[in-house]
């Protein structure tokens, strides 16, 4: 996944850094709550960040499979991209495969452990 | 890489452009020339490599195109033949298209999960990295003599279709295009909406043919987009409104902005005017057109007006009415259609009186259920009346188990659910002939990039919403 990872440029990302340490469990957090309001947005069975959090299922279920259409889940993407300053790699985004809680917060992990985003 | 300047006058831009080739339907005598020598698809592929334009930083060269047009050869491919261009990326799917034409094939160009007609299947595969599959099914199919690119179309009926857009058309829709928008090659045109869609197809085609740089970062990167416009990195974007929308949620990161931001495939709102407008500096403008038609309108307000060449045949001025236009080349139409000059939208427009055209409302088809059209106007009028409904979409679904039963639904967007009152009332107003539809209630219906309805998530929220029991969810 290493070689599709690209980050923010500058140091914005830090100015923002509501995400402070970067751990895969801060950015799952993070992804769980942003999906869960994005899904009490668009009217889809309403899962609480608690809820997907806990179930593993949920976690690595693609978000189309929540009902969230294309524009919804780029919207969600550009949430978490604001949230964190960064920048989510194509493949989590195009492959359903990764395009999970899961998925996008063990990307954001590594894009912070590679220490990209400054 | 951009000069983020304003747009020039049409003196300025012909002063500018003059020696070079000019695209489109006023065509160089070298153009000329070459016709008389070569197929209109060839000619138009070395109209688009002559505008040596570089795609997503990369020249679109014989690397690209050669090595497509190799592979086309080895897979048999003859003139006249389909070549179908599928889960490719922009670069890859702009040169087997250019390919095709110097073989003088015709590209078929479609998203990956699309379903095609049955004139599609069998026929030769362009994939990634060049890898050509041979046709499988040779037999000609006829009516593709001028026809530059096929599209599919659901139909009116469900029904996947092929459209044909003829060179001609295609060449015309880039001189208005070119016209409005005030391209020059100095433009690095950014074109993130999908190029199997005409819109995006048809905005690449006129910076290619205009020897503009393209870029196509797609919209799932909506934040990479938003930064190379406020860098700018990018002169000119052809956007939709639901993008339009999303890039407003993204923090400024440059003093940069586009010199234009075009916004095709559906309306724009003042609300989303203003924002983009407060964000980027730049209102918006709008396009109109179809798969068969390409862009036929522009402008700063509705949809615009009509593109050199496009005359309005109705609504008059100061009418309202189904938009009926002559264009300046033959609407070539679905496959096994006469190709035609006159086109009916399917779009009820106001006209003002200086013009300018409002879209009103889709004059939509029919459903197919169990095999007779059933129309669901009266019902979606009823429901769309309400207070508080944003939207409604009716849907004709496999029922779970005996999929050779078919049922109607109506999903209803509004973020309140709806009175019981109202409810009794729309639904003993319905006429006897229309199946009782099974009418679902959610807060905003799935949309895509397109800002059009994404029926494969609409369908996963019913079939999970059926799940649970919820059948008249209001």
């Amino acid at each position: 996944m290493g070689e599709n990872v690209r980050a923010e440029s500058g140091d914005w990302a830090e100015s923002q850094g509501s995400v402070g340490g970067g751990s895969a469990t801060e950015f799952r957090n993070l992804v769980a709550g942003q999906l869960a309001r994005t899904l009490v947005e668009i009217g889809a069975t309403a899962f609480s960040r608690e809820e997907i959090l806990a179930d593993e299922g949920l976690r690595n279920r693609d978000l189309v499979g929540f009902g969230l259409g294309s524009l919804d889940w780029i919207r969600l993407a550009v949430r978490v991209g604001e949230e964190t300053g960064l920048e989510l790699p194509e493949n989590t985004l195009v492959d359903a495969e990764f395009r999970t809680v899961s998925g996008w917060s063990a990307a954001l992990a590594e894009l912070k452990g590679e220490g990209n985003d400054a | 890489m951009s000069r983020g300047h304003e747009p020039t006058t049409a003196t300025e831009r012909s002063e500018r452009d003059e020696g070079r080739p000019k695209p489109g339907v006023e065509r160089s005598d070298s153009a000329v020339e070459r016709s008389e020598t070569l197929g209109e698809r060839p000619e138009l592929a070395e109209l688009v490599l002559e505008g040596r334009s570089r795609v997503d930083g990369g020249a679109l060269g014989p690397h690209v195109v050669g090595a497509a047009e190799a592979a086309l050869r080895r897979a048999g491919v003859r003139p006249g033949a389909i070549v179908l261009l599928t889960g490719l990326d922009a670069v890859e799917a702009l040169g087997g298209m250019v390919a095709a034409w110097r073989l003088d094939a015709v590209p078929l160009v479609a998203p990956a999960t699309r379903r095609l007609p049955r004139e599609a299947h069998g026929v030769c595969r362009l994939g990634p990295s060049a890898q050509a599959l041979p046709a499988t099914d040779a037999a000609p199919v006829a009516g593709l003599e001028r026809t530059a690119v096929l599209m599919p179309t659901s139909g009116s009926t469900g029904e996947p279709k092929l459209v044909r857009r003829g060179v001609a058309s295609v060449l015309a829709e880039a001189e208005g295009y070119r016209e409005h928008l005030a391209l020059t090659s100095a433009d690095r045109v950014a074109v993130p909406v999908p190029l199997t869609h005409s819109y995006g197809w048809g905005v690449a085609m006129s910076a290619l043919l205009t020897g503009c740089a393209l870029d196509t970062t797609p919209p799932a990167r909506a934040r990479t987009l938003a930064r190379l416009m406020d860098t700018g990195a990018v002169s000119v974007v052809a956007l939709t409104a639901a993008l339009a929308r999303l890039l407003v949620e993204v923090r400024r990161d440059g003093a940069r902005r586009v010199r234009l931001a075009l916004v095709g495939a559906g309306g724009v709102s003042d609300a989303l005017d203003t924002a983009f407008a407060a964000r980027f500096g730049r209102r918006l403008h709008r396009g109109y057109g179809s798969t068969e038609t390409g862009g036929v309108f522009l402008g700063r307000e509705g949809i615009g007006r009509p593109v050199a060449g496009v005359r309005v045949r109705r609504p008059a001025r100061g009418a309202t009415g189904e938009l009926v236009l002559e264009t300046p080349a033959p609407v070539e139409g679905v496959l096994g259609a006469e190709p035609t000059g006159l086109w009916h939208t399917g779009d009820l427009v106001r006209r003002d009186p200086d013009g300018v055209c409002h879209h009103l409302e889709r004059l939509r088809p029919g459903l197919r259920l169990n095999d007779r059209f059933v129309d669901t106007a009266e019902l979606t009028g009823a429901l769309g009346a309400l207070r508080g409904v944003t939207d409604v979409q009716p849907l004709v679904l496999p029922r779970s188990g005996t999929p050779e039963f078919e049922d109607l639904y109506v999903v209803v967007e509004s973020l309140s659910p709806l009175g019981e009152d109202d409810w009794e009332r729309v639904m003993s107003a319905l006429p006897e002939s229309l199946p009782r539809p099974c009418v679902l209630r959610c807060e905003a219906l799935p949309r895509d990039v397109l800002g059009k309805l994404d029926r494969d998530a609409l369908v996963t929220w019913i079939r999970d919403k059926e799940k649970r029991g919820g059948k008249r969810a209001r």
